[in-house]
């Protein structure tokens, strides 16, 4: 009995010291070190831009300014790449670009590379994230935004992380891996940032009578400061066929004693806008600007087709009894503007304008 | 039979030691001595628009006493409440969906739609919401374990605004750990009830604060034959799109508010404007409640409302009235069962351009509140909340079926005034009455 007992009760034993030495939770052995695992689909940046045939300009861009040379030297960067098409869409030639000096020509390609690892799970999720490019220019990054009351579809909140605009423009395909950084592409090559506003406009013969007109109203010279300011001017011709001739602008009855400012305030904003950002983070009630004198209604939607378009349209609103009684009226054309025009400035962003935005008559006062 | 009998206690030895001995054994959660008890609220009503690039997304995370990381930048703290998401209208003094997974997040349109789970993004209503903690015991005859406990004394409170998505916020990288936007110092004392909500409190300046309330419902000697409200207005200073009647926040609450109450009692045989046949209860009608000032939470009342008798509840037949539902096209309508309304008034000379405050109809069905949507008009359906002349909250008498009979409790209510929004925590007594 004893021979039997201890050949089952040590039998037994050995078993219950093997599970317990199994069953137990284990605290980690090993040191941590982790494998290292070479994924082969990830390549270098130089490697993507020489084998992708849609990045060919971008890739002889590189090449000529001397940035490719920069890669694959240890450290990370990431590529705002604008693909073939996207010089298309901008109606930019590869040789008007290759003409430059090489100093304008690595202002113009380091306005796309950002030095680091910028991926769009990085980006807080608002607008006008700003970063600075390796030329020292600011490029500001977008990321759409729950909507004001948070009731959003997840699949739309998920989809949301994953998409960007750079300074306004649509990035068409995110987050390409690669051994030495991140490569991004874009709807439209970036546009270099001109020191400001006014300085722009003053460089620009056909804002003129726009230039002369916001001076006549004491608004141009706030346009050098430090704004921000969004500002969306007419051309000449639009200023003409609205009857504001240089003669009307210089005459003694163009003025604030005539006209409310509203004839030019109702396009400066103050505040650093890009077209993207009105669908990023949408205006109240349908994207509506307020101000005391009536509304403006801003239209804009990319939905990848090859010349996006913002509308604007101006409405005032007269009645002191509430809005229930109240009479709105459209007091100017509907103006639009081209994204591929938007000119991002240090101090600011220059949207031009096809049209007036206000007819100069739907504001005179009676005295 | 020797050798049976080995083998039976071999294998029950070796089966005793392995159920005793090889389970892993959690640890206990460590007690807080002499704890506060804390609820935290997101109250923030806007999101970032496009003239406006500083202002805060409204999804946060909230830290109490923080801790940095090698940065120098917060990734965990003694509390943390993470995914935080902008309040529900409705909320009781027990987490009703306490221990549910955090991405339980579903209103009637995600149900609808069908959308899987993998496809919902983490959000908590509040802290602590779903999340397990310890909770605040039973003080004056309310169920408190909607407030978590947490040490007292001095505290350094940071809420920072947190991208919607699924990583908690230590995984976060530092650029999205650093947009703090409200960071304070609270003396939490032992034993007392704190309601911490983020606020803005400048829109146009894009300025955000906390308001840290001592509440005072825990200290209160409520008649049981009553019902109870307060108001709190918790607004922001009035922001530029909240001064012309011709802007869309134009009829937001103002900083002070008089506020009257009336009880709706039903009659089949009555038709109203409201089209709930129902009428005044006589002596009940537009009664002075009390006048309240935006920031100024002292002062603040616990006013008795008159509790009906059991009658009221039933129509001729004897059968229990309705409460007031949204229907299957999203119309909120229906319902006889007796109801509190509440008006709001100012001594603004613009009211007459503005057009008068929404009434509050305090007439809902609890159960089903929170999943239709609080402002937004979807489909043509009737928002809870928005500039319209009815508003909604669930109702204040507290109908419960169990056991075979019905049973009607009245309630204490605080109500918060946050700039378009009224929101409602019901406090319900005596639930260990409640016949099981």
């Amino acid at each position: 009995m004893y021979t039997l007992f201890r050949r089952y009760f040590l039998g037994g034993l050995l078993l219950l010291c093997v599970w317990l030495w199994a069953a137990c939770s284990k605290s980690n052995s090993g040191n941590g070190a982790a494998v290292t695992r070479v994924d082969a689909t990830v390549q270098p940046l130089r490697f993507m831009l020489d084998n992708n045939s849609a990045f060919s300009n971008f890739d002889t861009l590189m090449k000529v300014s001397g940035y490719m040379d920069s890669l694959g030297k240890g450290r990370s960067y990431t590529l705002l790449v604008p693909d073939n098409t996207a010089f298309i869409n901008a109606g930019i030639g590869i040789d008007s670009l290759l003409a430059l000096p090489k100093d304008s020509l690595r202002l113009f390609v380091g306005n796309h590379i950002l030095p680091g690892v910028v991926t769009t799970d990085l980006v807080p999720q608002t607008i006008t994230n700003p970063l600075t490019a390796v030329n020292g220019q600011t490029l500001y990054l977008s990321k759409p935004l729950i909507s004001s009351y948070v009731y959003q579809y997840p699949d739309l909140l998920r989809q949301y992380q994953h998409t960007l605009h750079v300074n306004g423009i649509k990035v068409t395909l995110t987050d390409q891996k690669a051994v030495d950084g991140i490569l991004h592409t874009l709807h439209f090559p970036l546009r270099l940032t001109v020191p400001s506003v006014a300085r722009y406009l003053l460089s620009q013969p056909q804002y003129s009578l726009y230039v002369a007109g916001l001076r006549k109203f004491n608004l141009f010279d706030q346009l050098d400061s430090a704004g921000p300011f969004t500002i969306f001017p007419c051309p000449n011709d639009a200023m003409i066929a609205y009857g504001m001739t240089l003669d009307r602008i210089n005459s003694d009855t163009f003025d604030l004693e005539h006209y409310t400012p509203w004839l030019f305030t109702s396009g400066i904003l103050d505040s650093r806008t890009f077209m993207s950002d009105f669908t990023d983070a949408q205006l109240p009630n349908n994207n509506t600007g307020y101000t005391r004198y009536g509304t403006m209604q801003y239209g804009y939607g990319d939905y990848g087709q090859a010349d996006p378009i913002m509308s604007i349209q101006i409405t005032n609103y007269t009645s002191p009894l509430g809005p229930n009684y109240s009479i709105y009226n459209n007091i100017g054309p509907t103006a639009n503007s081209h994204l591929k025009d938007q000119q991002p400035a240090l101090n600011g962003v220059i949207m031009p304008l096809d049209k007036i935005l206000v007819y100069p008559d739907s504001v005179y006062i009676t005295h | 039979m020797n050798v049976l009998f080995c083998k039976k206690v071999a294998s029950l030895s070796l089966v005793m030691v392995v159920l005793l001995t090889s389970c892993y054994k959690y640890k206990e959660r460590p007690q807080v001595s002499n704890p506060a008890y804390i609820r935290v609220f997101n109250s923030l009503p806007y999101t970032v628009d496009a003239l406006h690039a500083g202002q805060a997304a409204p999804f946060l995370c909230f830290l109490m006493d923080p801790v940095n990381d090698a940065a120098g930048v917060p990734d965990n703290g003694a509390v943390v409440g993470d995914w935080l998401h902008t309040r529900e209208l409705f909320s009781l003094s027990y987490a009703a969906d306490a221990g549910t997974a955090l991405n339980a997040q579903s209103t009637i349109d995600q149900i609808n739609s069908g959308l899987p789970a993998q496809d919902v993004i983490n959000a908590n209503y509040e802290y602590p919401g779903k999340l397990h903690v310890l909770t605040a015991p039973a003080m004056n005859g309310i169920d408190m374990s909607a407030w978590a406990q947490a040490p007292s004394g001095k505290h350094r409170l940071i809420f920072v605004t947190r991208p919607q998505d699924d990583r908690p916020f230590d995984q976060l990288p530092v650029s999205l750990r650093r947009n703090v936007i409200i960071d304070t110092t609270v003396d939490l004392q032992a034993g007392e009830v704190y309601t911490i909500n983020a606020l803005a409190t400048d829109i146009d300046k894009s300025q955000y604060g906390v308001d840290v309330r001592h509440e005072q419902f825990v200290h209160e000697k409520f008649d049981p034959g009553r019902i109870y409200a307060a108001f709190y207005n918790l607004s922001s200073v009035r922001p530029y799109l909240a001064t012309d009647p011709h802007f869309p926040y134009y009829w937001y609450y103002s900083d002070t508010l008089t506020i009257s109450y009336t009880c709706w009692i039903n009659d089949n045989n009555y038709t109203n404007s409201y089209s709930l046949n129902s009428w005044p209860l006589p002596g009940a009608s537009d009664i002075f409640l009390s006048t309240i000032y935006r920031g100024k939470n002292d002062g603040v009342v616990f006013a008795p409302l008159p509790f009906l008798t059991r009658d009221y509840f039933f129509d001729q037949q004897g059968v229990l009235r309705t409460l007031t539902t949204a229907g299957s096209n999203g119309n909120i309508g229906g319902g006889t069962m007796p109801y509190f309304s509440f008006q709001f008034s100012d001594a603004d000379p613009r009211r007459i351009t503005y057009g008068k405050f929404p009434t509050l109809l305090c007439s809902m069905d609890p159960a089903s509140f929170n999943t239709l949507d609080p402002n937004t008009n979807t489909s043509g359906a009737t928002p809870l909340q928005g500039p319209q002349s009815k508003i909604y909250q669930p109702n204040l008498f507290r109908v419960i079926q169990s056991g075979g009979s019905v049973n009607i409790y009245p309630t204490v209510n605080v109500f918060e005034v946050i700039n378009d929004r009224i929101y409602l925590l019901q406090l319900q007594r005596d639930f260990v009455k409640v016949p099981q």
